[in-house]
């Protein structure tokens, strides 16, 4: 989730400005020296990985498509699906955004959107939880699995 | 870099302790860069009047590229300390001076009282045996949980606290007030929106409990804050988050995953049965499953913004610390454990 280059610079610089000043074992000195040039390298021979952002990005359609699709077909649990058609105009737009973080975040901002409009729907109808919120959780479970799984 | 403290530890308590000669500083340590603020610990040695004196003192220093720096106020850490120390008899360090002179140490700072013991990271090895033949032991988690009961139990008007610490009105005034902190927070330090922790947000809103009685919270108490020294506890450590608020914040802090992780002891140290039961009797505060549920999701909450906090601050270039990168980029499994917790 870190932009790629400015965490090798910012590794780089932390090797140079702390880490080395502070060793006094001369092969560690060099090893660490030598570092910066791979890290360096590293960064210029390798490109971000957006697949993952991709992948969510799939996940958060299929599961906004089908949100939308149920609140219309139960559209008589709920007081107002006012919201259903900002969020819906808001889901449309996305489609003209190529850029994929920018995408990813405008569609997980649609996501929110939806959550808080169904706790204010539960006040009224405690059913929504069992009937719309713990399913939303299971979708949204999926998605952090996938960024979990990129983690060590 | 520590022989440049060292020296201007020397001057500064040359200043400070009158009539004192051939003054040296001894056993420095600085037990790690922490995460807000960095630590010293020390001895002084000094003659004066022909008699040789020697005490240990700890100093907190502001760490201005620390994390959540913002919402910070680094004086109510001494203060809180002074009002705390001088009111109970606690194993809290007494405090001695605070400097706002950054040509000192490079940074605000106070100056505090060495306590005795040793310190533990829980998740050590030898701090695991270490906390296993406590529990087995028996008597550190009965202290254990009598300290927690007493901090709980002190008059904290009293002992003066309501003059410079916000008092919560109403038995919703102190979760209200820490959502409402909580959605600063997510806001300030947004990656992403984010629907695990909106979800979280929005929970914590709709289940508040209201709290049986306000008290001094510590927010941080657990065996990796505490001293030990001949199978008893004598220090308690970190005050940072220190404020007047829900007693079943600190309860729910104990029993909290990430403090004991696959342990089935609560904080490597405490049978929750025992718990509970001591904790209860001590406090005659009830102890809700429910409202200890709640506030484990609460703080794992505020443990996925202080990750998120570190990660965005990298991001934007504010700190060169990859200890920031790392928790940046374990934001995911911070909100898994929220997840997790709300049964997703």
């Amino acid at each position: 989730m870190l932009d790629k280059k400015l965490t090798f610079k910012t590794a780089n610089q932390a090797l140079k400005e702390i880490i080395i000043p502070e060793l006094e074992d001369g092969v560690a000195k060099e090893q660490a020296i030598a570092l910066i040039s791979v890290l360096k390298n590293l960064d210029m021979w390798t490109v971000e990985n957006i697949s993952p952002k991709e992948q969510l990005i799939a996940k958060i359609q299929e599961n906004l498509e089908e949100q939308f699709q149920k609140l219309e077909q139960d559209s008589g649990q709920f007081s107002s699906l006012d919201w259903k058609g900002s969020l819906e105009k808001s889901y449309k737009n996305t489609e003209g955004l190529v850029d994929v973080t920018e995408k990813w975040k405008v569609l997980n901002d649609i996501q929110c959107q939806l959550i808080q409009q169904l706790y204010k729907e539960n006040d009224r109808n405690p059913e929504i939880q069992e009937s719309y919120i713990t399913p939303l959780r299971e979708k949204v479970r999926e998605q952090l699995n996938i960024e979990m799984s990129l983690v060590r | 870099m520590s022989e440049t403290t060292k020296q201007a530890l020397k001057s500064y308590f040359e200043s400070k302790l009158e009539g004192a000669v051939n003054l040296r500083i001894s056993d420095f340590k600085q037990p790690s860069a922490g995460w807000s603020d960095e630590a010293f610990i020390f001895n002084v040695n000094w003659e004066s009047d022909g008699e040789t004196h020697q005490k240990g003192f700890a100093i907190r220093k502001q760490n201005k590229g620390g994390l959540m720096r913002e919402n910070k106020n680094f004086y109510n850490q001494y203060n809180f300390l002074d009002i705390l120390s001088k009111n109970c008899d606690l194993p809290v360090p007494g405090v001695h001076w605070y400097e706002t002179d950054e040509s000192i140490l490079g940074g605000s700072f106070f100056v505090m009282d060495k306590l005795e013991g040793a310190a533990y990271v829980p998740w050590s090895k030898e701090g695991q045996q270490f906390l296993k033949q406590a529990h087995d032991d028996g008597h550190i988690p009965q202290q254990f949980v009598e300290l927690l009961a007493k901090l709980h139990l002190l008059d904290y008007q009293e002992a003066g606290f309501t003059k410079d610490f916000t008092e919560p009105v109403g038995p919703y005034g102190y979760i209200d007030s820490k959502i409402k902190g909580l959605e600063e927070m997510y806001n300030r330090y947004l990656i992403s929106p984010d629907p695990v922790m909106v979800d979280a947000l929005e929970w914590l809103k709709a289940n508040k409990p209201a709290a049986q009685r306000y008290s001094i919270v510590h927010n941080d108490y657990r065996t990796g804050n505490l001293l030990y020294k001949n199978n008893e506890i004598t220090g308690i450590l970190d005050w940072e988050a220190a404020e007047i608020g829900d007693p079943m914040a600190d309860v729910a802090y104990v029993c909290a995953k990430s403090n004991r992780m696959d342990s089935p002891l609560l904080c490597y140290l405490l049978d929750r049965d025992m718990f509970y039961e001591t904790y209860s009797k001590l406090t005659g505060l009830q102890v809700d499953e429910k409202v200890v549920h709640y506030y484990e999701v609460f703080h794992q909450v505020r443990f996925v913004l202080i990750s998120q906090s570190a990660g965005t601050s990298f991001a934007k270039g504010q700190t060169q610390d990859l200890r920031m990168a790392r928790q940046g980029y374990r934001w995911p499994l911070m909100r898994g454990m929220v997840a997790e917790l709300l049964g997703y």
